[in-house]
C-alpha cells in the first residue's frame, strides 16, 4: 500500500517535474497554527502540494497579519478568510475571489454565563458583548441587528479571559475554538448559555480560500490544484486524526504557541462537523450560502452594493463584473 | 517416644497458631489505626507546607504589587512630565531584579499632547530597552493586561505567559488602573504595569520536599499550569484539558474547586499510574491562582509500610523463639513421662517387680507416677491371690473330673447291654448338670428270667448326691440278688439310706423287676416321676401308683408294690425331673404333656431312638439356657420270647 502510494507520488512528481520546476505559492491562514487549518499542514507534510506540482510556503497567521492586508500587499498568494469578511473586503474594493469554500456552516456562537441571567437573545439588551475588534465581526453584529439588541460592544482581542473574568457578559466565540477554551477554563456546558448562529437564521459559512483575481488569473490551474491538494489534506486529517494532530502540534510549537492535545482534538472534530456537513467534502461555496451572507451584510449596511456570485467564485473568475 | 514427640508437636502447633493469629491481628490493627493517624498527620504537614509556601509566594507578589501601585498613586495625584515619568520607569526596572518590564499605558488622549501613549521599559539581553507600545500597529488597548483591569476597574494579575523574548521564562503582569477626575467623575486615565518573571516560583515549588512521587504545582485562574514538574504542561495545558485527555471527571471537579478559590483536600485515583493519590489545594490571595500538592498514598503510608514490615519481622522472630522454647520445655516436661511409660510397658509384660523411675517433678507427672506405683502394688497382690485361687480350683476341678468318671463308670453304659438276650431291648442316658450328679439308673439280671431296672434322683446335686447315689446303687445290686420282691428291696434300701442320715438327704426311686418271658412287671415307686408304658398298640399309659415317700426320710417306713402285664413290643420309659422340669428362657417348664406328645409318635421306635429324640426335644426346648438339673432317661422294651 505504502509502496503503491510512493509509486503514485513518484509518478506525479515525474509529471510535475517534466512540467518544469514546482509552482511557488505562499499561503497564510487567517489565524495562528491550530487544527482549524489541519488540512493545509497535512497536505504540506504529506507531500500533496508537491504531488500537484506546487511548492507551498505556509506563513503563520494571526492578529498582526490580517489576511486581507496580506493579500492586498501581495505578501501572500493565497489566504483563508471568513466569507463575510471576504465579502466586506470585496465591497471595499479588494478584488479577491473565492477559489474554495472549506466551512459549509456557521460555527459562531454567542455564549453567556448562566449566572448572567441571559436566557434569550433579547436578554442581551444593555449587556456588555465582546466581539473581535478586527476581523470576523460582521456576522455577530448582524445577529445583534437581527434581534434589535442595544448593547455595549466591547472590542476584544483573541483571548477569552475578559469573559472569564466577568469583564463582559456575552462573547462571540467559535464552536471549534473559544467555546472549548471556556469549557477548559472550568466552565461546564450546563453553566453556560449558547446561541448557535446556525439556529438563528444566520448560518453563514466561514473559512474559505481566497486570492487576488489578478494572482489567480496568472495560473488558474495551479491555484485550483492548491485547493484540490488542500482538500486531500483535510480528508487524510479526518481519517488519521492522531497523525494530523501531531502535525498541527509541530507547527504550533514552531510558532511558540501554547498547545494542548485535548483542545486541538476538539477543534479537529468540530472542523469535520463544519466541513463535512453532509458527510463528504465539498470545496464549493454554495450559491444559497453566498446569497444569504450578502443579504445579511447588505441589510446591516456592512456592504453597500451587490456582488455577483459568478464574479466572486473562482469557477467564474474570468467573468467580468 | 513417637507419642511424646506428638504431644510436643501438638502443643507447639497450637501455641504457634494462636500466636500467629494474635500477631496478625495486632499487625492489622496497628496498620489500620496507624494508617488513619499517619494519613492525618502527613496531610496536616502537607497542608501546613502548602500554606507556608503560599505565604512565601504571597510576600513576593505583594511586594511586587507595591511598585506599580505607588506609581499609579503618584500618577493620579500629580501631573508628571514625560521625562520624569520615563526616569521613574527606568529606575523601577533597573533596581528591582524581579521586575522584567514596566509600562504606563494611557487611555486615548489622556497624556497631554499625545493621542496614544504607552512607554514600556524592559530588560533585553540584560540591557534596559525602551519601546512605545502605541507605535506601529500595537493596539495595546485590547490586550488582556490593559483591557481586563480597565473593564473591571481593579488591579489585576494577568494570566501567565511566556516572555516576549522567546525564552522559557514564565511571566505575569500586574496591572493597576489609575484615574483622574473629570467633570466630578472619576475617569480611567491609564494602566500602570510591571512584568514579573516567575522564575522564582518554579524554584520555590520544585524545592519543596514532598516525597517520592509527590509534587506541587500552581494553576492560574483559568486552570493553566504555571508550574509543574512536567515542564511540557506549563502554559500549554490546563488542569481541565488534562482531565479531558484522561477522561477524568473527578480531576475536572477538583480543578473547578481550585479555580473558585476553595481550600481543600481530596482523594482521587490517578488515571496514569492507577494509584490512589491525595491532593491538597489552596488559593494564592493576590492573584487567585491555586496551589496544589499531590501526594500518592504510598508516601502517606511509606513509613507505615516500613513499620509494618518491621512488626511482621519482629513477630516472626518472636514466634520462632517461642516455638524453640516450647519444644525444649515440653520435651523436658515429657521426659519423666517417657521413662514412666517405658516402665509401665515393662510391667504390662508381666514384669511386676519392675522398679518405677523416681519422679520429683512436683506436678501432675509426679502424681501420675505415684498412682502407677500404687497400682503396681495392688496389681501384684491381686495377681498373687488369683494364682492361689486358681491353683485350688484347678485341684478341685481335677478331683471332680475323677468323681465324674467314677460316677459314669458305675452306671452301665454298654449298649446293647445284653446282646444275647433277644427278649428285651434297652437304652439309657445320664447327663449330670455338674461334673457329678444325683441322678442314677441301673439294670441287671437278677437271675436267668428276671431283669431288675431302676431310676433314682437323690436330693441336691454335686458330690454329696453322687455319694448317696453310689450307696443306693450298691444296696440295690446287693439286695436285688438276695431278695425276690421288689418292695423288700426298696425297704432295705430305705433303711440303709435313713441310718445316720445327718444331712437329711433323700432319694426318689423307681425299681422294676421284669419277667422277661411272661412280661409281668413288678414295680415299686418311692415318689419318683411316674414312668410311661408305651404299648405296641400305640397307647401311652402312665404308671401313677406311688408306694411311699422318698427313701432316706423315715427309717421304719415300709413300701408296697404293684404289678403290670407287658406284651411284646411294649416299652417302659423312665425319666427324672431333669426332663419335665427343664426350663426355657421364658421360664416355662417342659412338662408332662409335652413329654407325652413326643413319646406318642415314637411308640414303635427302638429304645435308643426314643431316648435320643426325647433328649433332643428337651435341648431344643431349653435352647441356650444352661442345664440346671441332671437329665436321665431309660427305656426298656419288652420283646418276649
Amino acid at each position: 500500500m505504502k509502496f503503491a502510494l510512493s509509486l503514485v507520488i513518484f509518478l506525479m512528481l515525474g509529471i510535475s517535474l517534466h512540467a518544469v520546476s514546482p509552482f511557488k505559492i505562499t499561503f497564510i491562514p487567517q489565524w495562528q497554527p491550530q487544527a482549524q487549518f489541519a488540512g493545509y499542514y497535512v497536505a504540506k507534510e504529506m507531500g500533496y502540494y508537491q504531488k500537484y506540482g506546487l511548492d507551498v510556503t505556509i506563513l503563520p497567521g494571526g492578529p498582526e497579519e490580517p489576511s486581507a492586508e496580506m493579500l492586498e500587499k501581495e505578501k501572500v498568494d493565497i489566504a483563508t478568510m471568513f466569507l463575510a469578511s471576504a465579502l466586506t473586503e470585496r465591497a471595499k474594493g479588494l478584488d479577491i475571489i473565492n477559489i474554495g469554500q472549506v466551512s459549509q456552516m456557521s460555527s459562531l456562537i454567542f455564549v453567556a454565563k448562566k449566572s448572567s441571567g441571559i436566557r434569550s437573545p433579547s436578554d442581551m439588551n444593555g449587556k456588555k458583548i465582546g466581539i473581535w475588534r478586527s476581523d470576523f465581526r460582521e456576522i455577530p453584529l448582524a445577529f445583534l441587528d437581527e434581534y434589535h439588541i442595544k448593547a455595549t460592544i466591547v472590542p476584544i482581542s483573541w483571548s477569552v479571559d475578559l469573559f472569564l473574568e466577568d469583564g463582559i457578559d456575552v462573547m462571540a466565540v467559535e464552536w471549534y475554538n473559544e467555546y472549548h477554551q471556556i469549557l477548559n477554563s472550568g466552565f461546564d456546558p450546563n453553566e453556560l448559555v449558547t446561541f448557535f448562529f446556525y439556529d438563528h437564521q444566520l448560518n453563514v459559512p466561514e473559512d474559505g480560500i481566497y486570492c487576488l483575481r489578478s494572482t489567480y488569473l496568472k495560473n488558474p490551474d495551479a491555484y485550483n490544484r492548491f485547493v484540490k491538494a488542500s482538500f486531500e489534506g483535510w480528508n487524510y486529517a479526518f481519517l488519521h486524526p492522531q497523525e494530523a494532530l501531531n502535525i498541527v502540534l509541530k507547527y504550533m510549537q514552531k510558532s511558540h504557541i501554547p498547545a494542548n492535545l485535548a483542545h486541538q482534538n476538539w477543534m479537529l472534530n468540530r472542523m469535520k462537523d463544519i466541513i463535512q456537513v453532509d458527510g463528504k467534502n465539498n470545496s464549493r461555496l454554495k450559491e444559497t450560502d453566498f446569497a444569504r451572507t450578502q443579504y445579511l451584510l447588505l441589510k446591516n449596511g456592512m456592504i453597500k452594493s451587490n456582488i455577483s456570485y459568478s464574479y466572486f467564485v473562482a469557477g467564474y473568475a474570468d467573468a467580468t463584473k | 517416644m513417637q507419642q511424646n514427640r506428638g504431644l510436643a508437636y501438638k502443643i507447639s502447633l497450637f501455641v504457634l497458631l494462636g500466636t500467629l493469629i494474635t500477631v496478625m491481628l495486632m499487625v492489622a490493627l496497628n496498620y489500620f489505626h496507624s494508617k488513619a493517624l499517619m494519613q492525618k498527620s502527613v496531610l496536616a504537614d502537607a497542608r501546613n507546607m502548602t500554606f507556608a509556601t503560599i505565604n512565601n509566594i504571597q510576600t513576593v507578589l505583594v511586594s511586587a504589587e507595591k511598585i506599580p501601585f505607588n506609581l499609579a498613586l503618584l500618577l493620579e495625584h500629580s501631573e508628571i512630565p514625560e521625562d520624569k515619568l520615563n526616569d521613574y520607569m527606568q529606575q523601577i526596572v533597573f533596581y528591582n531584579p524581579e521586575v522584567f518590564g514596566c509600562c504606563v499605558a494611557y487611555e486615548p488622549n489622556m497624556f497631554p499632547g499625545k493621542e496614544l501613549y504607552a512607554p514600556y521599559y524592559y530588560k533585553k539581553d540584560g540591557k534596559l530597552t525602551y519601546v512605545n507600545l502605541a507605535k506601529d500597529n500595537y493596539e495595546y488597548l485590547y490586550w488582556n493586561w490593559y483591557q481586563i483591569p480597565k473593564m473591571l476597574n481593579k488591579p489585576m494579575w494577568s494570566e501567565p505567559y511566556f516572555d516576549e523574548g522567546g525564552g522559557d521564562i514564565v511571566m505575569s503582569t500586574y496591572s493597576v488602573p489609575f484615574y483622574t477626575e473629570m467633570n466630578g467623575k472619576m475617569v480611567l486615565k491609564g494602566i500602570v504595569t510591571v512584568d514579573i518573571s516567575l522564575d522564582w516560583l518554579q524554584k520555590i515549588m520544585s524545592s519543596l520536599y514532598i516525597g517520592k512521587g509527590g509534587y506541587a504545582f500552581l494553576i492560574s485562574r483559568k486552570g493553566t499550569f504555571v508550574t509543574h514538574p512536567n515542564v511540557n504542561l506549563i502554559m500549554n495545558t490546563s488542569i481541565f484539558t488534562l482531565a479531558e485527555e484522561r477522561n477524568d471527571k473527578h480531576l475536572r471537579e477538583i480543578g473547578k474547586r481550585m479555580i473558585h478559590g476553595e481550600t481543600g483536600t481530596a482523594r482521587f485515583d490517578s488515571r496514569i499510574n492507577k494509584q490512589r493519590t491525595w491532593i491538597i489545594y489552596a488559593p494564592l490571595p493576590s492573584n487567585k491562582w491555586s496551589m496544589g500538592v499531590v501526594l500518592p498514598e504510598k508516601i502517606l503510608l511509606g513509613d507505615l509500610m516500613e513499620m509494618n514490615r518491621f512488626l511482621i519481622l519482629a513477630g516472626i522472630i518472636g514466634i520462632i523463639f517461642l516455638v524453640l522454647i516450647i519444644v525444649v520445655l515440653t520435651r523436658r516436661f515429657i521426659r519423666p513421662l517417657n521413662k514412666l511409660a517405658r516402665s509401665v510397658d515393662y510391667i504390662a509384660k508381666d514384669n511386676f517387680d519392675t522398679v518405677l523411675p523416681v519422679v520429683h517433678t512436683d506436678d501432675e507427672i509426679e502424681i501420675l507416677s505415684q498412682s502407677f506405683y500404687n497400682m503396681q502394688i495392688a496389681l501384684k497382690s491381686y495377681i498373687k491371690n488369683l494364682m492361689e485361687t486358681t491353683a485350688a480350683r484347678e485341684k478341685l476341678d481335677s478331683e471332680m473330673k475323677i468323681a465324674h468318671d467314677i460316677q459314669m463308670s458305675i452306671v452301665p453304659r454298654t449298649f446293647p447291654p445284653f446282646p444275647d438276650r433277644h427278649e428285651l431291648e434297652l437304652y439309657a442316658l445320664l447327663e449330670p448338670a455338674r461334673a457329678v450328679g444325683g441322678d442314677w439308673y441301673d439294670y441287671f439280671f437278677t437271675n436267668e428270667d428276671h431283669l431288675c431296672f431302676a431310676i433314682g434322683d437323690v436330693s441336691g446335686k454335686g458330690v454329696p448326691a453322687a455319694i448317696l447315689m453310689a450307696v443306693i446303687r450298691t444296696y440295690l445290686r446287693a439286695k436285688a440278688t438276695s431278695l425276690v420282691h421288689v418292695e423288700e428291696i426298696m425297704n432295705a434300701i430305705n433303711v440303709e439310706a435313713s441310718i445316720n442320715n445327718d444331712y437329711l438327704m433323700f432319694a426318689t426311686i423307681f425299681i422294676g423287676i421284669l419277667n422277661v418271658h411272661s412280661g409281668v412287671l413288678y414295680y415299686c415307686n418311692a415318689s419318683h416321676n411316674p414312668p410311661y408304658i408305651l404299648r405296641s398298640s400305640g397307647e401311652i399309659t402312665k404308671i401313677t401308683e406311688m408306694h411311699g415317700v422318698a427313701v432316706g426320710i423315715f427309717e421304719d417306713k415300709t413300701y408296697s408294690s404293684d404289678q403290670i402285664q407287658l406284651y411284646p413290643g411294649d416299652a417302659v420309659v423312665l425319666y427324672t425331673d431333669g426332663i419335665t422340669e427343664a426350663m426355657n428362657e421364658n421360664e416355662d417348664m417342659f412338662g408332662y404333656a409335652h413329654l407325652e406328645r413326643i413319646l406318642k409318635p415314637l411308640t414303635m421306635n427302638d429304645a435308643k431312638t426314643i431316648v435320643l429324640n426325647v433328649r433332643e426335644e428337651v435341648r431344643n426346648f431349653t435352647g441356650n439356657i444352661e442345664q440346671t438339673d441332671d437329665i436321665t432317661i431309660e427305656v426298656i422294651r419288652f420283646q418276649g420270647d
